[in-house]
């Protein structure tokens, strides 16, 4: 017997489609549609219309690679952890992040497709490999997460397949896709032990996975002899950072899905409360591990690092790692209980809306980058400017973007989602233009339209495969809330088992 | 509740992607030890190449697994 959120949650993908949801489709297929006309433009007359040159030959295409990639970890990664851990609360939120995976995953591994001159080439990858390069490791490692995580997002899918097959009344082409997939689904005993075996062994092998991918992605760069790739903490930088931008974007697709869905009942203030904890965490790693990389490098004082650590700090691309820092300390702030100590030191706020607070954090900032790096000038007064500008902002914006856990939710994943892009290009561009062979020329590296228009369309690629599933599969596992109703008395006995004696000592 | 019952579909894919990686890395390996370099200082080394097959190995064995779980579940055995 269905209980009522059950049906309710079963019905969802009818309920996706309304005038906004179409309004939406058309917006992302036509840019989606740009990016398609950029890239052949891109094939008809070569890598010469991208702003990469010699010796940047990688600029935002690997960048998004990476970036892409990294957000595949938001999903399979922290639905496999939260599994395997029994936190309770998981439930209604796996289901989104596991397919964020699988849709980052494609879109990460076709930004390699664009950036190559000869696309058609790209089976000399495999006829011509050697297992000895980590381009190989990746080409292993990243279909395998793309295979499991696939798997992975299915398994969970296969019930609420089989109930959804089981409410349609007309035996169409929708029918047979569901009840091919729903693979005899009748929900019996020896079914669902079978399921439970198979998703609690798929969660235990996606854990390492999704960890030996971003490392492998970092092997990439680490394995080589530049300066400031060629560094042991690259592969759990890498991997944090992936987690962490993971999360922001499981975190602005719940926050979109909840209004749009009406799933106020499912998505509670408390899954984003627990997800901002795990933000704050994540903040922590990153700023740890970034404080390692650049202290004992700096420390060291090798000459061929140091000209790449001053260009990032202080020339062409140091709009990226000015940046990356300022987004990253802005998402901090939301994140931690800054406002009471606002309130605490009487300091002024401004009773503005929220969005506007968050227009003004972000569009201040960039007009004050645009004007200070069209003048020509060098970073030091964007450092100053950021420093100063920050402060004002973190007096009396904060407090407004803070209002509750979902405003906290959105507007730190927006700066961590954008901090965490500029960070991946200011690890590979800077890196590039001051190569360590002293006799290569320096670069520099603006992107083209055609590269931002891909960029674009990678983001609304994304976009449209949420809306799409969102069409045909439930967002919020149905079958895995049921479950959950009904495993309170199972957790008091769980919480009972590891409660003190009432004997207590002796 | 529905009786249609269908032929399962997933296994076989699942089936034939194991496959599929499995010759992939048989054929890297064989091209590794047939040709120069595997052995050389500052190369990978045998042990790492060791460590990479056995580790997707791993995974993949349990892709494996799924694939016969999934099978089992569609025969309601």
């Amino acid at each position: 017997m269905k209980t009522n959120f059950s049906n309710q949650l079963i019905d969802l993908p009818k309920k996706a489609t309304g005038r906004a949801y179409w309004g939406w489709f058309t917006v992302f297929t036509i840019l989606v549609l740009f990016g398609i006309g950029a890239w052949i433009y891109q094939l008809v007359y070569g890598l010469g219309v991208t702003g990469l040159n010699r010796p940047i030959f990688w600029g935002i295409y690997i960048t998004n690679f990476v970036f892409f990639i990294g957000i595949s970890h938001a999903g399979t990664l922290i639905s496999a952890i939260l599994r395997v851990s029994n936190a309770e609360w998981r439930r209604p939120v796996t289901r989104m992040a596991e397919a964020i995976t699988v849709f980052a995953l494609f879109i990460g591994a076709s930004m390699i497709l664009c950036d190559m001159g000869r696309p058609d080439r790209l089976l000399n990858v495999f006829s011509l490999g050697r297992i000895q390069s980590p381009l190989l490791w990746d080409v292993i490692s990243i279909s395998s997460y793309l295979f499991a995580s696939i798997v992975y997002l299915y398994l969970p899918l296969i019930p609420d397949i089989a109930a959804m097959r089981d409410r349609m009344t007309t035996r169409g082409l929708l029918y047979s896709f569901y009840n091919n997939l729903a693979l005899n689904w009748r929900g019996t005993v020896a079914q669902k032990t079978r399921l439970e075996r198979a998703i609690g062994a798929s969660a235990i092998m996606i854990i390492p996975l999704a960890v030996s991918v971003h490392t492998v992605v970092s092997y990439v760069f680490a394995m080589s002899v530049q300066p400031l790739w060629h560094s042991t903490i690259f592969g759990p930088y890498f991997v944090i950072g992936a987690i962490y931008s993971g999360i922001a974007v499981l975190l602005i697709a719940m926050l979109i899905a909840r209004k749009a869905l009406h799933l106020e009942s499912f998505l509670k203030e408390v899954h984003f409360k627990y997800l901002c904890y795990l933000q704050i965490l994540m903040f922590g790693l990153w700023f740890y591990a970034t404080f390692g990389e650049y202290l004992v490098t700096g420390y060291g004082n090798e000459p061929s690092e140091m000209r790449v650590i001053l260009a990032k700090i202080f020339e062409v691309h140091s709009w990226g790692f000015i940046g990356m820092f300022a987004v990253m300390l802005m998402a901090f702030f939301i994140l931690t209980p800054t406002d009471r100590l606002v309130r605490a030191l009487r300091l002024p706020t401004m009773k503005i809306n929220s969005v506007a607070a968050f227009v003004l954090a972000l569009g201040g900032w960039a007009v004050l980058f645009s004007i200070i790096y069209s003048k020509g000038m060098n970073s030091a007064p964007a450092l100053v400017a950021s420093v100063v500008y920050g402060l004002l902002l973190f007096l009396v914006v904060i407090p407004t973007l803070r209002k509750n856990w979902f405003s906290i939710a959105l507007y730190s994943s927006i700066f961590v989602a954008m901090g965490m892009w500029l960070e991946r290009f200011t690890i590979i561009v800077p890196t590039l233009a001051r190569p360590r062979i002293e006799e290569m020329i320096w670069g520099s590296y603006t992107p083209s339209w055609v590269e931002l228009s891909i960029t674009v369309a990678a983001l609304s690629v994304m976009a449209l495969l949420f809306l799409i599933f969102a069409k045909v599969f439930p967002l919020i596992s149905v079958w895995e809330v049921e479950e959950g109703a009904e495993a309170i008395e199972q957790v008091k006995t769980n919480m009972q088992e590891y409660l003190p004696d009432e004997n207590g000592i002796g | 509740m529905n009786d249609n019952r269908t032929k399962n579909l997933v296994s076989p894919v699942i089936f034939a992607a194991f496959g599929a990686m499995m010759v992939f890395i048989a054929y890297l390996l064989v091209r590794a030890f047939s040709g120069a370099g595997i052995f050389e200082p500052g190369k990978m080394s045998v042990p790492l190449l060791a460590l990479l097959v056995l580790f997707f190995g791993g995974v993949w064995c349990t892709i494996l697994f799924i694939g016969y779980q999934l099978r089992k579940i569609a025969r309601d055995e």
